[in-house]
């Protein structure tokens, strides 16, 4: 499971750099390129999740670091899963608003 | 090097100062450090970029903070650093073993620079 989640972190950091580099690039104007609206928002709709994903996993990683004991990190780990899960529904219904 | 003397290092926040520190040590607390600085950061962008999709009032104002050179040189600097370190320890794991020496940390951090350079001069200056 730890391994996993430990090849999964370096996965979605090494997406998060082309990920990431487009939603600067564009919405920063560092890039002379144009994506159609749709396909930037489905940019950033991929992002707001697996930058969530990222975030929470290494939380978790530092949460089990300080916290002894199985019951407590698993306490830890269904208060990320459920704050990241809430914060991908919030932003999700966030990002439909400007689909409009 | 180090502004705790040695005698000390053992007594206060004794998980600071390893038994044997080595640079290496310093990185991964920066990549804690701004990967945890980074998360907030973007529980606020996704709170407040989903208020301003609905109140379109209130998009205005959070663009020229996020388009402020100060908010931008932090931002860019942290993401530039935590990227850097983030794409060497990823090449370290695959076994590239010359990705362990200072020397790769430094050219790493030098680009992670020069890019985020980049980056705050286009975006918040519109120079480049």
């Amino acid at each position: 499971m730890s391994a996993m989640l430990w090849v999964l972190q370096r996965g979605s950091g090494l997406l998060l750099v082309f990920l990431v580099g487009i939603h600067l690039g564009v919405h920063y104007a560092l890039f002379p390129i144009s994506l159609r609206r749709g396909v930037l928002l489905g940019v950033d709709w991929l992002l707001l999740g697996i930058v969530l994903y990222h975030g929470c996993n290494g939380l978790r990683t530092i949460a089990h670091d300080y916290l002894s004991g199985p019951r407590a990190q698993r306490a830890a780990d269904w208060v990320l899963v459920a704050t990241g899960l809430g914060l991908f529904l919030y932003g999700s219904w966030g990002l439909a608003a400007f689909a409009r | 090097m180090y502004p705790v003397p040695k005698e000390r290092r053992t007594q206060a926040y004794a998980e600071l100062w390893p038994a044997h520190p080595r640079w290496g040590i310093w990185a991964w607390w920066a990549q804690r450090l701004t990967g945890v600085a980074l998360t907030a950061y973007v529980v606020w962008h996704v709170v407040t970029i989903a208020r301003a999709g609905r109140h379109p009032e209130a998009l205005a104002p959070l663009l020229r903070f996020l388009l402020h050179p100060a908010v931008l040189i932090v931002l860019v600097l942290g993401l530039a650093y935590h990227t850097a370190n983030g794409i060497r320890v990823v090449l370290v794991d695959l076994g590239v073993e010359r990705m362990r020496d200072r020397r790769a940390f430094w050219i790493f951090a030098a680009l992670a620079a020069a890019a985020a350079a980049a980056a705050v001069l286009r975006g918040a200056f519109h120079v480049l």
